[in-house]
């Protein structure tokens, strides 16, 4: 874990330059409304290209962990989360604003985002390796089975509409499989154009479904009246929360945090259920429940770990067994393709110098955004009122370069046009993009490791030939738990919708009576 | 007697394009080499019965519009001609870089698309011309070696 060759990956100009890039660059997208940190990462893979390895992952890493963080400020201060993550912050921060404590409240998210990203990165750094040692016992089935329990986030991703974000992802299988065929060595679907030989290359159509449908769906606001005029924020007082108020949220940091890092590691949740559920277990554990919603630091506190460790704990999958657990990831896994390093044990082992020097980094990253935060807090509350018509060219003009970058070819820049038409009506329609993209990264790994079993099986019986693998059980099991969860939290949310509405009925009662 | 007329669910167009298209690649997959063309046939076998039951689904939805939802109604003209006229300006502009190269065609997308879209004043236009192509120049083609067209 800790050696020289590790160190100086770490410290290398190239990875610091990388590091305050990521955290600065994630912390203003991350607070940008209507930016994501999909986009981000997305945009970032091509720049990444040319780097070192370790740089490479330092910067992607560090823009997704900032940028999650980066949606509190706004959240807060303009009731306006900057990131979907961030909207269970906006409820206690926007009230603690409005009775003149939103530096107070902004700071309390800076320390929570810190202690999440950090406690969250400890455990990444201990558990990410035995995991991927246990993959070294896998094979064909397995890796098949794996690839099906990346797909089974699906559910989760569209959890508005799952027929339709499993038929995009049945497309999106389609999609990757245009090319040649691995183990035949035939083409497919290429129709005689040689570059559709190598595949529909995955950052074109990343940056396609989530930069260019994002720019259209910015561009719906153009000829509307915005409320572009707010109410100024109040700003005076202390950063830093008082230390019995630390102290007193210190059980809270560490249950959310768990919570945070446990629900990052189930495939499909990701970092805003992450701190939804850090919040509700923050709200019934609390001596002041009635104070949830209308002004709760605790809130504040529960909800900015639980986000930022939900980040930490996305890694471990992706690491250890290349399971993207969400949109993100899935960009993230293609960032790791493109440098040529494949998920599991050789990640720890043949290039365990890069991969600490990336898990130590992220730790490191998540005490510079607190620092960026409190340098930056104030500034950003006017950057997040930057009007769409400045930001949608400068958005499109990076999103070009990004994608001819890759392979210095304009073909791959037309794919990209041709996919953010077909991702912004997708959105429109209900259908989920980033489950196309997980198809496409994980459709190989599934096609593979199938006609790999096929083989392996010898005519035996498919489903007894997968069931009689001693790792198979707990794979399917995984993949039942997976899709389960979408249902579980589609209930949950029912339930909470159904609360507030007797609660809001009942207050409505009294009011009146 | 008047009739209210019903209008179709947006889903039936939309899963009857899509088992349109699984068809056709389900039908290009039976001519591929048998073993490269095994897991086609499985997922485009499975995109056309997605694709028939959006379009069931989307039918349900048209005879009893009580179960549409916000999306259904999301696709009009008016609330997608602005994105339609980016996209256009968009399309224009990639037709540009190939034409004169793409510094010149940034420098005459970026202020355009802005004075378009009611953007007036003329610093930040300007600064946020020469700054994207500053930035482009200074990390793609000196950073990375990107010689862009």
């Amino acid at each position: 874990m800790f050696s020289a060759e590790m160190f100086a990956n770490l410290f290398a100009t190239q990875s610091i330059i990388a590091l305050l890039i990521g955290v600065i660059g994630g912390t203003f997208i991350g607070a940008l409304p209507g930016l994501t940190a999909t986009m981000a990462v997305a945009l970032l893979v091509p720049v990444t290209f040319g780097m070192e390895p370790t740089a490479a992952l330092i910067m992607l890493s560090s823009v997704y962990v900032a940028s999650v963080y980066g949606g509190a400020i706004p959240a807060i201060l303009l009731h306006t989360p900057g990131s979907p993550a961030s909207a269970a912050t906006a409820m206690d921060g926007y009230a603690l604003t409005q009775q003149g404590k939103g530096l107070h409240a902004v700071g309390a998210a800076t320390v929570a985002s810190v202690t999440g990203g950090l406690v969250g990165g400890v455990i990444l750094l201990f558990l990410t390796p035995p995991l991927a040692r246990l993959g070294l016992r896998f094979n064909a089935p397995e890796f098949f089975l794996i690839a099906i329990l990346g797909l089974s986030v699906i559910g989760s991703l569209a959890s508005d509409n799952p027929l339709k974000g499993i038929t995009a992802g049945a497309f999106g299988l389609g999609i990757a499989m245009v090319g040649i065929d691995m183990i035949y060595g035939v083409p497919r679907f290429t129709y005689q154009i040689t570059r559709l030989e190598a595949g529909i290359q995955l950052v074109p159509a990343l940056i396609g479904l989530f930069s260019i449908s994002q720019v259209m769906l910015l561009a719906e606001t153009f000829g509307k009246k915005e409320e572009k005029e707010r109410v100024p924020v109040d700003l005076s007082g202390s950063f830093w929360p008082p230390l019995p108020e630390l102290i007193r949220n210190i059980p809270n940091l560490i249950r959310s945090t768990m919570v945070g890092t446990i629900v990052g590691i189930i495939p499909g949740p990701g970092a805003d259920i992450g701190a939804w559920l850090a919040y509700n277990e923050a709200k019934r554990f609390s001596k002041n429940r009635d104070q949830f919603g209308k002004g709760a630091i605790e809130g504040i506190y529960a909800s900015e770990s639980g986000n930022n460790a939900a980040v930490a704990g996305a890694f471990i999958p992706l690491l250890a067994l290349g399971i993207p657990g969400g949109a993100v990831t899935a960009v993230l896994l293609g960032g790791l393709t493109i440098q040529g390093l494949t998920p599991g044990h050789t990640l720890f082992t043949a290039h365990a110098a890069v991969t600490y020097a990336m898990l130590f980094s992220f730790m490191i990253a998540s005490v510079l955004m607190g620092i960026v935060g409190w340098l930056v807090a104030k500034r950003l509350v006017k950057l997040a009122s930057v009007p769409n018509v400045y930001l949608i060219p400068v958005i499109t003009v990076l999103s070009v370069v990004g994608t001819f970058a890759i392979n210095r070819s304009m073909f791959d820049v037309g794919v990209m046009a041709v996919f953010g038409f077909i991702g912004y009506f997708m959105r429109k329609t209900g259908f989920a993009t980033a489950p196309i993209v997980l198809a496409i990264v994980l459709g190989p790994m599934a096609e593979g490791g199938f006609q790999r079993s096929l083989l392996m099986a010898r005519g035996e019986n498919l489903f007894t030939f997968f069931l009689g693998r001693p790792f198979s059980l707990p794979l399917v099991l995984l993949i039942a738990l997976s899709l389960a969860t979408p249902i579980f939290m589609s209930q949950m949310a029912k339930r909470r919708a159904a609360k507030a509405a007797a609660a809001a009925v009942k207050e409505d009662e009294e009011t009146k009576g | 007697m008047e009739q209210k007329r019903r209008r179709i669910n947006n889903d039936v167009f939309i899963g009857v394009g899509l088992m349109l298209v699984s068809g056709f690649f389900l039908w290009e997959s039976m001519g591929l080499h048998p073993g490269a063309g095994r897991f086609p046939r499985v997922i485009f076998t499975l995109c056309l019965a997605l694709s028939t039951l959006v379009t069931l689904f989307g039918v349900r939805k048209t005879l009893n519009p009580a179960l549409t939802t916000k999306e259904d109604h999301a696709l009009t003209f008016a609330g997608t001609k602005m994105p339609l006229v980016v996209f256009a300006m968009f399309v224009v502009y990639l037709l540009l870089i190939n034409w004169i190269g793409f510094y010149i065609a940034t420098c005459i997308f970026i202020p355009a698309f802005m004075f378009t879209f009611g953007a007036r004043r003329i610093i930040p236009i300007v600064a946020i011309t020469i700054a994207v192509n500053l930035f482009v120049y200074g990390v793609f083609e000196r950073l990375l070696n990107v010689f862009l067209p």
